[in-house]
């Protein structure tokens, strides 16, 4: 019988993808459950803000 | 709940306070892998489970995996090949496993049949069968039911298998609001014309059916 070998990459990447968590630079288990704690206390996760629209303005529009 | 303000479950910490120490349990008694890879692997699960918050992914009746941008096929292996001792592994039927390859390539079907999958046997069936023949690993086609595709946990390592998605009798009835909608999602996966691109036109890729019961 064969013995398989183990051909995993060492890393899979998220290079391309469009949105991030702060899950996605965590080393080490205090920083896993460091970031776990500090995204259930700030009750949300956000996406990082993309570039701004040519010509978008900062002002609300008067009604 | 808008997509950029979705709440980090508080319920879900116990339990991923459960998964990580039996994974790391796991992984560290290898002596092969550190806390490092640990908290990598780990922390890859959460991102992809928060994407699956923010912006859920909803599985066609064929779904194809995902390679790219993300590699959904990687992120499972690396995952579940922390788990198994490639020392000690040995694949039986390797001659079987060459025929099936062969018929394949030849632009036969092949169905396996197995008993009580779990969520980690593609990943190592794929480990298993890369050393005979990468398309026998990366190509077959797996049935998969409700969980896999509606548990947020779950979904990020269905993303990178091709599923015929369907919905067992066992769970049809959970959810009255939703019964319509699975009863034609399987007649869809099983529907009699073939339409262009659909699963029943593929060639090549085996099929690995898991019956209830």
């Amino acid at each position: 019988m064969r013995r398989p070998t183990l051909a995993v990459r060492a890393q899979a990447t998220d290079a391309k993808a469009a949105v991030t968590t702060p899950f996605a630079s965590v080393k080490s288990e205090a920083e896993f459950f460091g970031t776990m704690d500090a995204l259930v206390k700030a009750g949300k996760v956000r996406r990082p803000r993309g570039p701004r629209r040519q010509g978008a303005s900062r002002v609300r529009p008067a009604l | 709940m808008p997509p950029h303000s979705l709440q980090f479950p508080e319920k879900l910490v116990p339990v991923w306070t459960d998964f990580y120490n039996n994974y790391k349990n796991a992984v560290l008694g290898s002596g092969l892998k550190d806390d490092t890879f640990v908290a990598e692997v780990q922390a890859s699960i959460a991102d992809r489970v928060l994407h699956q918050f923010m912006d859920p992914y909803e599985f066609p009746s064929y779904h194809t995996r995902i390679t790219e941008p993300y590699d959904y096929f990687e992120f499972g292996q690396r995952y579940v090949g922390a788990l198994i001792n490639f020392d000690t592994s040995l694949v039986g039927g390797e001659d079987r496993l060459k025929t099936i390859a062969e018929q394949l390539k030849a632009g036969e079907n092949v169905i396996l049949m197995a008993n009580h999958q779990t969520e980690a046997d593609p990943a190592v069936w794929a480990h298993m069968t890369m050393a005979i023949d990468s398309h026998l690993a990366e190509q077959v086609i797996y049935v998969a039911g409700d969980r896999v595709v509606d548990d947020a946990m779950c979904k990020p390592f269905s993303m990178g298998r091709n599923l015929l998605c369907v919905h067992s009798k066992k769970h049809m009835f959970d959810d009255p609001d939703k019964v319509q909608a699975k009863q034609k999602q399987n007649r869809r996966v099983r529907g009699a014309a073939a339409p262009k691109g659909s699963w029943q036109e593929t060639r090549g890729p085996a099929r690995r059916a898991r019956p209830r019961g």
